[in-house]
Parts: structure tokens; C-alpha cells; sequence
């Protein structure tokens, strides 16, 4: 058989094999949700709340991290400066350390002396909902960056040279030609950043706890209904955090692909 | 208008270093320069979209050299011509004026741009879907749309098909003669430089080389280099015999004996160099030398021969065109006459 051929076969074998293995894993989870239990977990205090604060802090970080890391990714992408492969070796931080060493770096600054000052002005982030927003945008800020930084580096520099030559000076030039040029992608990165934020249980539970109504998202619920030993309840809470997740990634496909076609 | 007074820039192990030159209001400069000579990096450093390491550059008299690129008042057009995909026509024409309201002709200004080059059928149309010639006036309207006193064309006419070049040369021409914009055009094009430039400069090995009226610059390149780089093909070691004014004699092996313009200050050890479409068949008037040779090669199409003709006594090539389609025998005798005032000597290497 042609080598080639024998190799498309082997790769498309491997796709298959992990498409079944999720399929399986899924499978496997709603083997565990009965239709008392989803209704029941679904409408607890409990779940409402864990969805409403899961979904407030994702969406608070993940705007956050999207805002610090458009210029960061500007200047990434269109300049070399001293120390900016330094700059670009750092944004990997979050993504080589384990969420809760993350988690418990934040702890252990909170405790140092720009910590405590901090801490002094009234920002307590030690089991507060601002806990989660800030070990979730540090988990995300980085992927953010090279998110944003993928779709800049796609947008030739000559249109903003041209920009700045018809009469626009660098800001105009940035938000009359590289945000508009870049939108969808853009749109599609910070999707991706929520979702990711929506998912991140190491550092938020490190940091914040997982006080029921006050710090309690849905990863960790599901981990404390785990500790319960309750299948079918934790069963249900992935299910909807399945669902978020597919929905957003399908999102993001769908814009990606428009942008890809425009 | 514009004044570059000894600029260098640098980009990575490439450096132009001392570039003087000037171009005036309702003036085409052409600058030409081959393939990675550093025209691109001679615009951007003129338009303040690169820094300088060194030299002046000077609008109206006002020194500009440390100013942002949009208080320059200088509109670069690149190779591509960088219409802004996001916008419609009538958008992308309007982006300057947005920003620079001072200085553009508003609304006034603009209807006669667009009514000038007949956009009006274009102006709801996405950039995408147009043809070349037509994004090719955009981007021109759109730079003096928005009040630019100077338009830095980079190669704007290199991917356009032949017939419809001419076309977009000829609105270049119309757009300087009508609206007195100073422009300076960079190309690879020997024709483009030559039928739009005013004034013609060669940028060679970072330097240009040389600078002057277009055709100063075409009947007499400085050097070989230039010359090669004009369209020159045949050029031919030979010895000054006599000079008086300007003009003498020379002796060249294989041609003879060529009355030709000498500049001053050559030894007598030179080259003699003409252009091959520029000989003719037959004797023609005035001053000019009879040569013979045989036919090596010939590739007759297009409307026009070329010949490889060997010269009696030298090893080089002469390569003559004629301005219709012949037929030769290899080895076969040939005739031709190089007219005195279409030569030129340059020093020898």
C-alpha cells in the first residue's frame, strides 16, 4: 500500500479514536442523569447560584484579561523591543504552572508587604468573588495575549502605515483600522478566554474557596458534589457546563470561519 | 516641495546612505532602482513611517524629519495599493479627510476628484470586488482626498497587465497636470521611469547614483552599472582618439572608428555604449558609423527582431533590434548604422 495513504489512514484513525473517547466519556455521563435528578439539581439554589456567579466572573475576567491584553498583543505583534522575547517567554507562566500553584502564588503575595498594602485599600480578593475574577484572569491573560496577538500578526502592517500616512495619528489609525479589521477574531478570542475562565477550578478554589453562594462555581460544585459522593448531581452540573462550552466554542468556529471566508 | 538632504536609513545589515534629491510641486521624480535596492525603505523613511539614522527631510522648506507620518503631509501608496478592506469605495476615500480636515479640499475637493476619474458608478462598491485599474485610482483619489501635498507611489502600476499600465500612466499624468500634487514614483520599470518621471534618479548599492532631467539621465548613464540598469545592452571597450567640446572620437575593436559625446575628465581607456533599437538598417542622417558583422542568432515575434550580431576581432556580442519581423541566415552578413548622437562613453570599469 502507498505509504501515503497508509499514513492518512493511521491519522484519521487517531482522530476517530478521540473523537469516540469523549464520545464515550459523555456517554458514560449520561448514563448518570436521571430526569428527577435534572430537574432537581438544575433549579437548586445551589446550581443558580454557582451559574450565576460561573458566568459573572468568567465574563468580568475574561473582559479584563481581553483589555490588558489587546495592547500587550499590539505591541507584541508590531514591535521588537528590548526584552520582548522575554515578555513573550513570560505570558506562558500561567499555562507551564498548575492552576493551584498559581492559586496559591496569589495567596502568598496577598500575604507579602505590596499584598498587605494592597489589602489595606479594601481589596480583599481571600474567599471574594473578586478571588475568582482575579485567579481566573491570571489563568487567562496569557492565552488572551497569544490569542490576540495570532489575529493582529494576520493584519498587514501597511494598512496602518497607509492609515497614518492619509492623516491618522496611532490610536486613530488603531481603532479605525486594526479593531475594525480584527473584530471577528477578536470576538472569537474572547469567547475562547471565557471559556477557558468558565473552566478554571485549581487557582479559583485556592484563592477564593468555595463558600456556597459567595465563591461556589460550577467546577468547584461539581468537585464538592464528587466529595459527596453524589454521581447524578455532579453528573448534571457538567452537563450544563458542557453545554456553555460547546455553545461557545461553536461560537467561536462560526465567527473564525466568517472571518476566514471575509 | 519635498527635500531629502543626506539621509541614511537602516534596516537590519542594509543601510542607503547620503540620499539628496527633490521633488517639486506638480513633478513625477522616478526613482528607479532594481529589486532590493531599498526603494520601499527610502519611501517609508521619507513618509516618517521608519526612523532615520541621519540627514534631513524637508517639506515646504520645514524641516519634518523627527515628525509623525500623519502631520507630514506626505501620502505613501504601496505596492499593493492597502485599500482598506472593512470600508466600501466611498469610505475608503473619505478615511483621510476624517483626519485631516485642514488641510483637504473637503467635499468640494473630493466631488471633483471622483468626478475626475469617473468613480461615481464605484462608490457603494466593496473594495474586493473591483478590477486593478479601478482600485488603482482609489488608492490615487484617496491620497488627495485627503489633502496629501506629496504621494509616495511604491511600484503601483507593477501588477497591472501591459494595455491597461499605459491606461493608468496616462491618469497619473492627468491627475499631476490638474491637481499639482509632487510625486515621487519608485519602479524597476525603465519605460515607467522614463515617460513619467520629470526628473529620474538610480539607487544603486544604497547610493543613487545618479540624478537629473529623464533624458540627461537616459542618453548619458554615468556608469555601467547604471547604464545595464537602463536597458543597456551593448557596451563595448574603447579608447578616446580626440575630444573637443563634448564630442570626439573613439576607436571601439569591432565597431571602428564612432563619433560620440564624451563628458570630461575620462582617461582615454573608456566604454563605448548604444542602445540596440536605436541603430538602423540604413544610413540615416547627420554624424554615425556603418558597422559589420554576421548574424548569430535572431528571435523575430511580437512585432520587432532581435539580432545577435558578432563583430569582426572581439569575443563580445552586439544585440540590435528592428521595429518589425525579419528573417536571417546564420553567418549571414549584416549592415547597420549606430547613429553618433544616440552613443555615449562611460569610464571604463
Amino acid at each position: 500500500m502507498d505509504l501515503s495513504l497508509k499514513f492518512r489512514r493511521i491519522a484519521l484513525l487517531a482522530a476517530f479514536g478521540i473523537v469516540l473517547l469523549y464520545g464515550l466519556l459523555v456517554f458514560a455521563l449520561l448514563g448518570f442523569v436521571g430526569e428527577a435528578d435534572l430537574w432537581e439539581t438544575l433549579w437548586s439554589p445551589n446550581t443558580l447560584s454557582a451559574i450565576r456567579i460561573s458566568l459573572l466572573a468568567a465574563t468580568s475576567s475574561a473582559i479584563l484579561a481581553m483589555i490588558i491584553a489587546l495592547p500587550v498583543a499590539w505591541a507584541l505583534s508590531r514591535f521588537r523591543f528590548p526584552g520582548s522575547s522575554w515578555v513573550d517567554m513570560l505570558l506562558e507562566f500561567p499555562m507551564i504552572v498548575s492552576p493551584a500553584a498559581l492559586g496559591a502564588m496569589i495567596l502568598m503575595f496577598f500575604r507579602s508587604t505590596p499584598g498587605e498594602w494592597i489589602h489595606s485599600l479594601g481589596v480583599d480578593v481571600v474567599f471574594a468573588f473578586s478571588g475568582i475574577v482575579l485567579a481566573q484572569f491570571l489563568t487567562t491573560v496569557g492565552i488572551a495575549v497569544r490569542l490576540i496577538k495570532a489575529v493582529l500578526d494576520e493584519i498587514p502592517v501597511r494598512y496602518e502605515k497607509v492609515a497614518r500616512s492619509l492623516g491618522a495619528n496611532s490610536f486613530q489609525t488603531f481603532r479605525g483600522v486594526v479593531l475594525p479589521l480584527s473584530a471577528r477574531g477578536l470576538l472569537a478570542s474572547g469567547i475562547l478566554v471565557w471559556a477557558k475562565a468558565l473552566g478554571e477550578f485549581g487557582a479559583t478554589i485556592t484563592v477564593a474557596g468555595s463558600l456556597p453562594g459567595k465563591t461556589e462555581t460550577l467546577p468547584i460544585a461539581i468537585f464538592l458534589e464528587l466529595g459527596k459522593a453524589n454521581l447524578e448531581g455532579a453528573s448534571v452540573l457538567i452537563l450544563i457546563l458542557l453545554l456553555f462550552g460547546v455553545c461557545v466554542l461553536a461560537l467561536a468556529r462560526l465567527l473564525l470561519r466568517r472571518r476566514q471566508l471575509a | 516641495m519635498l527635500e531629502v538632504r543626506k539621509l541614511d536609513l537602516t534596516a537590519g545589515d542594509f543601510r542607503l546612505k547620503g540620499l539628496d534629491f527633490r521633488v517639486e510641486r506638480g513633478e513625477c521624480h522616478a526613482l528607479i532602482g532594481p529589486t532590493g535596492a531599498g526603494k520601499t525603505l527610502l519611501l517609508e523613511g521619507v513618509a516618517g513611517l521608519l526612523p532615520t539614522q541621519g540627514g534631513q527631510v524637508l517639506m515646504d522648506g520645514e524641516d519634518v524629519t523627527g515628525w509623525a507620518p500623519e502631520r507630514r503631509g506626505i501620502a505613501y501608496v504601496p505596492q499593493d495599493l492597502a485599500l482598506f478592506p472593512h470600508l466600501n469605495v466611498e469610505e475608503n476615500l473619505r478615511f483621510g479627510m476624517r483626519y485631516s480636515k485642514r488641510n483637504s479640499g473637503g467635499e468640494e475637493g473630493l466631488h471633483d476628484l471622483i468626478a475626475f476619474l469617473g468613480l461615481e458608478p464605484l462608490l457603494k462598491r466593496r473594495i474586493e470586488g473591483l478590477s486593478g485599474g479601478e482600485q488603482q485610482r482609489i488608492a490615487l483619489v484617496r491620497a488627495l482626498a485627503a489633502g496629501r501635498r506629496l504621494l509616495l507611489l511604491d511600484e503601483p502600476f507593477s501588477a497591472i497587465h501591459a494595455g491597461l499600465r499605459r491606461d493608468l500612466w496616462r491618469v497619473l499624468r492627468e491627475l499631476i497636470a490638474r491637481f499639482s500634487p509632487g510625486v515621487l514614483l519608485v519602479t524597476h520599470d525603465v519605460e515607467e521611469a522614463f515617460l513619467l518621471g520629470d526628473r529620474v534618479s538610480v539607487l544603486l548599492d544604497g547610493y543613487i547614483r545618479q540624478e537629473g532631467v529623464g533624458e540627461e539621465v537616459y542618453r548619458n548613464p554615468c556608469d555601467p552599472e547604471v547604464a545595464r540598469l537602463l536597458g543597456v545592452r551593448n557596451l563595448f571597450a574603447a579608447e578616446i582618439q580626440s575630444c573637443e567640446e563634448g564630442v570626439g572620437w573613439v576607436l571601439c575593436p569591432g565597431l571602428g572608428r564612432i563619433h560620440s559625446r564624451i563628458p570630461e575628465g575620462l582617461s582615454s581607456r573608456c566604454l563605448l555604449g548604444f542602445r540596440g533599437h536605436e541603430v538602423l538598417l540604413e544610413k540615416g542622417e547627420g554624424l554615425g558609423t556603418e558597422v559589420r558583422g554576421k548574424v548569430r542568432e535572431w528571435f523575430p515575434g511580437g512585432g520587432k527582431t532581435l539580432v545577435l550580431v558578432s563583430l569582426p576581432g572581439i569575443p563580445d556580442l552586439c544585440e540590435i533590434e528592428f521595429r518589425d519581423t525579419r528573417s536571417f541566415c546564420p553567418g549571414e552578413d549584416i549592415r547597420f548604422w549606430i547613429p553618433a548622437d544616440k552613443t555615449f562613453v562611460l569610464p571604463a570599469p
